[in-house]
């Protein structure tokens, strides 16, 4: 398929033709829960502005998050000119980082170092 | 206290590498009360919690699934009724206690609730002085959703990822979880099964079967696993034109014929190699890693942030390179491929230093078949004869491991398998491509086996003739014994089951 093709159905067809991802690097970045998002609302050219409500992270932080566009969200912000801009926010939660345990049975002797008290 | 239980909204799941979207009824995360510390009493309210979750899928007359990274291309994890996800379990518990014929140390034990990411253990274990054996060449699947469908590394001196697991914690009904391990290689301490309120079980047959368990096992909650001391693994990677001898390196391991990148001498501990089949008259590139406990003097560490690392792979390739175009064509993917995927010389890390892919997606579609040693070249040249015919935009990639004890592995050929990978962009060429390779294989006296996390078109008799009957049957009593019930079986069953003839 040609590059114009492509892009023609990615038009026709798009419910999100442009994706802007962030995601933390490494293991941070191996989220914990997948991808939840809502459609946020900026008005009045910026008066007004939306926030995500995440409330399925348990007090972890984020590990990624993906900002989408798509055609009929460009032609909303183009209709009004700007007064209503709406985009697709998604995010995954970061994983907890638990300190290890001890499975309970008689504790691993420290490892013995080279340094004298 | 119970586990937090959180139930989503969304009637729909898709996978990591966005090849299927589910309908499902119900997704569930589920985190340990107190996520910030690995506590005996924690990871027993949570298996508590899932035996909740089972009950309430038998109530309803649900499917359960549990859910790790979603990394498989396959619908393995896929189900209709409730999927749990298992990622935030990610309790850690270094050097249990070990049976009293246990011959190893328990400080090379550690441990972990099912869903510690591979990169999280890598992370970990460098901490305390430990690695890996081996894992992918990408690293954000889950261990228990790792070793559930095989995932292998190109180590030749180990098997795949399930191959260091010696112990499994199963959640298989709503009052009942086992502690499963060998009969013949008993590991944990009896007390500890106890401690967890398990059903301490050793047998060789049913660990073997539930190691590679594709999610009909019950719920791995807990996995027991064999670490190493920590070592370092000197890399390079070169494009060699594809010689005869070459062809010999590749087929038979033998690498008398050709001068390895690398000092002289040195075993490789990890080999691979990656072929753009049209692009081959510039040569195919040669992965090679040698072991050492700690880097030599003049090498270099690995450079982070890079798009692509020194571990990756035909499949991260593909996936990085269809993340930055729609599109990528044949003569595109070699310029990419230029400037993307080059040489390198004696770059050092740890194992997890240098397989550190936790990002791939992109629009990438794979399958990968096992063969053994002997059957690799004509393998290749069959896979190759088709891309002439048909040329598709994608690449190859031969990866090599021991044989597996797992009952279902697909990397169970002797004396060592390999794997060839065949990625390419999601597109019908390459589906129409590959199934003309299973096409032909299926007609070649080569025995083969395909992975079950990568695109395929098995059914019932097909599973049969390339992983044996014996196997099979094998596998199938072992999941009667654990999940003695029709109802448990139909509760941990899906499609994907269905339609290998394994449910």
């Amino acid at each position: 398929m040609s590059k114009r093709a492509a892009a023609l159905l990615c038009l026709g067809l798009s419910s999100a033709c442009a994706h802007y991802r962030v995601q933390a690097p490494g293991a941070a970045g191996a989220s914990a829960t997948e991808a939840q998002g809502e459609v946020l609302w900026s008005l009045g050219w910026g008066l007004v502005q939306e926030r995500p409500r995440v409330d399925n992270c348990q007090d972890q932080a984020l590990a990624e998050v993906t900002q989408s566009t798509n055609v009929g969200f460009a032609l909303i912000s183009v209709l009004t000119l700007g007064l209503a801009m709406p985009q697709r926010v998604e995010w995954r939660c970061a994983k907890a980082q638990p300190t290890p345990g001890d499975l309970g049975v008689r504790p691993v002797a420290p490892p013995a170092t080279a340094e004298g008290p | 206290m119970p586990p937090v239980i959180h139930e989503s909204s969304q009637k729909r799941w898709q996978n990591w590498h966005q090849s299927y979207i589910q309908k499902l009824e119900l997704l569930v995360d589920v985190w340990n009360e107190d996520a910030s510390q690995s506590t005996v009493p924690g990871y027993i309210d949570t298996t508590r919690g899932l035996q909740g979750l089972i009950q309430r899928a038998l109530t309803q007359r649900l499917e359960l699934r549990g859910l790790g990274g979603g990394w498989s291309f396959t619908k393995a994890p896929a189900t209709s009724g409730i999927l749990v996800n298992t990622r935030p379990l990610n309790y850690l518990f270094p050097a249990p206690r070990t049976h009293p014929a246990h011959p190893g140390r328990r400080e090379d034990l550690l441990f972990t609730q099912c869903g510690v990411s591979v990169a999280e253990l890598n992370h970990f274990l460098k901490r305390i002085g430990k690695s890996l054996t081996t894992s992918g060449a990408s690293n954000g699947q889950t261990i228990a959703g790792a070793i559930g469908t095989g995932t292998h590394g190109s180590n030749l001196e180990t098997g795949a990822m399930q191959d260091f697991v010696v112990g499994l914690h199963l959640v298989v009904s709503p009052d009942r979880h086992v502690w499963l391990e060998r009969a013949s290689a008993p590991v944990i301490n009896d007390e500890i099964p106890q401690k967890l309120g398990a059903e301490l079980v050793r047998d060789d047959a049913l660990f073997n079967a539930a190691l590679v368990g594709l999610g009909g096992f019950g719920l791995v909650h807990g996995v027991l696993m064999e670490v190493v001391d920590l070592y370092y693994l000197q890399a390079y990677r070169r494009r060699m034109p594809l010689t005869e001898e070459l062809w010999r390196a590749f087929d038979q391991l033998d690498f008398s014929g050709i001068t390895l990148p690398g000092p002289p001498g040195l075993k490789p501990y990890h080999f691979t190699a990656v072929i753009n089949p049209n692009d081959m008259d510039r040569g195919v590139f040669v992965t090679v890693m040698y072991k050492h406990a700690r880097c030599p003097e003049g090498s270099t560490p690995p450079s982070p942030g890079s798009k692509l690392t020194q571990g990756d792979n035909g499949l991260e390739i593909i996936g990085v390179l269809t993340d930055m175009v729609s599109e990528l064509t044949i003569p595109l993917l070699s310029r990419l491929m230029d400037r993307f995927y080059t040489e390198y010389e004696n770059v050092c890390g740890t194992h997890g230093e240098l397989f550190t892919d936790t990002t791939t997606r992109g629009k990438a579609w794979g399958s990968a078949v096992a063969v053994p040693l002997g059957r690799v070249r004509e393998t290749v040249e069959l896979a190759l004869a088709i891309n002439r015919a048909q040329p598709f935009p994608g690449l190859f990639g031969l990866r090599y491991t021991l044989p597996s004890r797992a009952t279902l592995a697909f990397t169970q050929h002797a004396p060592m398998t390999c794997i060839l990978d065949i990625d390419g962009t999601a597109s019908t060429r390459t589906k129409s491509y590959n199934r003309r390779v299973w096409q032909q294989l299926a007609k070649s006296s080569i025995p083969h086996t395909y992975h079950w996390g990568k695109f395929h078109e098995l059914d019932g008799p097909a599973v049969r003739g390339r992983y044996g009957e014996a196997h099979v049957n094998a596998w199938l009593e072992a999941r009667r014994t654990l999940l003695p019930t029709p109802e448990l079986r139909a509760a941990f069953a899906n499609d994907y089951l269905r339609g290998l003839g394994l449910a």
